[in-house]
């Protein structure tokens, strides 16, 4: 018997979520799919609701719901292999007037992601295409400086909660070997010389 | 060069952030106000040109970003969007990945509709991508075979050979396992930034 949603643990939400998903079951080939590669990592296959021929999309193989979850090593992974992607499709559609392609990652719902699972789109893309087509705004100095530092502050505040962290990690890290030290010297019958040892700089 | 972008590095009051690569700044044409531009300091006009090394800086930095604008603009999405090439929208000839803040109801369309496609042209499609896909890994593979298959090679040189590829693999796996337990203890977003992309 299946248990109420209400009633599950969040592991087990997440995964009826995964099987549930349309992206999980053509990673685990129980929906047929055109795949044009597959490794470790990711499953590339091509759109089944395509905005022109050759459109493709990256999978990766584990089930991420939003661009934080997933790891730096993936990404890195997916934006590699969407480089060839788009290479080979410049190469291939010549004759069909592909002359460009546009990389895609939508997060969240309101950036138009439609399923709970994320994807990377490579698109192939013709002079008489009608989608996709956006009017660049301008910016003046004032804006531009004005979201300069909306940003800037944030970034600043990560690099410093970081460096702060780091710092923890290193005194720890220091006092741990000096720990080691003294057990050694202690264990190989040493005389263990406390003066040599300055705590103030260790701390 | 007269190119926005090169241009750009000279200029403090949009960038953001810069390593020995890569510059992160406002980007003075956007799409949606607040949007963040991801280039390289050196000019490649397409993603094709970009090293593999550098356009997984760029994918990292991509997603380091997208999570800063969350936080700095209290956006509700984010897109990751890059234009290669004229026909994709790209106005200035040097690769950039736009990372655009989303909010309900800005009257941005990022949809397309389905083109209906026969049958055989797709089989023929996915035929010729796949003749057309070629990574360099699979180059170094296919020079492996032809070093196996060739029998003037000794074949105790070649026995050595093959015994330290297996040492350094399985050194690089006990490596890769590090690595792979390192990530799991970064998993919060806020101590990305140290680590090396």
């Amino acid at each position: 018997m299946d248990k109420d949603v209400e009633n599950m643990s969040p592991e087990e939400l997440y995964e009826l979520q995964k099987q549930n998903c349309l992206f999980c079951q053509i990673v685990n080939k129980k929906i047929p799919s055109n795949i044009l590669y597959e490794d470790d990592k990711v499953v590339c296959v091509l759109d089944i609701y395509p905005a022109n021929i050759g459109h493709t999309i990256i999978i990766p193989k584990e089930h991420y719901q939003i661009l934080p979850q997933i790891s730096d090593k993936i990404v890195k992974h997916m934006f590699k292999i969407a480089k060839h992607i788009s290479h080979a499709i410049l190469k291939s559609f010549i004759n069909e007037g592909v002359n460009g392609t546009n990389i895609f990652l939508a997060n969240g719902a309101v950036a138009g992601q439609k399923a709970p699972h994320l994807i990377m789109h490579i698109i192939p893309r013709t002079n008489e295409d009608k989608f996709l087509k956006f009017e660049k705004k301008s910016l003046d100095e004032q804006k531009i400086v004005y979201y300069k530092n909306k940003v800037s502050e944030i970034l600043n505040n990560q690099q410093n909660k970081n460096n702060q962290t780091q710092q923890i990690t290193n005194k720890q890290n220091n006092v741990n070997n000096a720990k080691n030290n003294i057990n050694n010297n202690i264990n190989n019958n040493e005389n263990v010389d406390l003066d040599d040892l300055n705590l103030d700089e260790l701390l | 060069m007269d190119c926005a972008y090169c241009k750009l590095k000279e200029m403090n009051e949009t960038k953001i952030f810069e390593d020995e690569d890569i510059i992160i700044a406002v980007n003075p044409f956007p799409i949606v106000e607040g949007e963040i531009v991801v280039f390289t300091k050196k000019h490649y006009t397409i993603l094709e040109e970009i090293p593999d090394s550098l356009i997984e800086k760029m994918g990292f930095y991509s997603k380091y970003f997208s999570m800063i604008l969350f936080e700095s603009l209290k956006c509700e999405g984010t897109n990751i969007y890059a234009e290669n090439g004229n026909s994709a929208g790209q106005l200035i000839p040097h690769f950039s990945i736009s990372l655009i803040p989303r909010w309900k109801d800005d009257n941005v369309n990022f949809s397309w509709i389905p083109k209906q496609i026969p049958k055989d042209s797709i089989d023929n499609a996915l035929k010729i991508l796949k003749e057309n896909l070629v990574f360099e890994e699979t180059l170094v593979e296919s020079k492996n075979k032809e070093i196996k298959n060739d029998k003037i090679n000794d074949e105790i040189i070649e026995e050595n050979k093959i015994e330290k590829r297996n040492e350094t693999k399985r050194e690089k796996t006990e490596k890769e396992k590090l690595k792979e337990n390192e990530e799991e203890i970064d998993y919060r977003y806020e101590n990305y930034f140290n680590r090396q992309p």
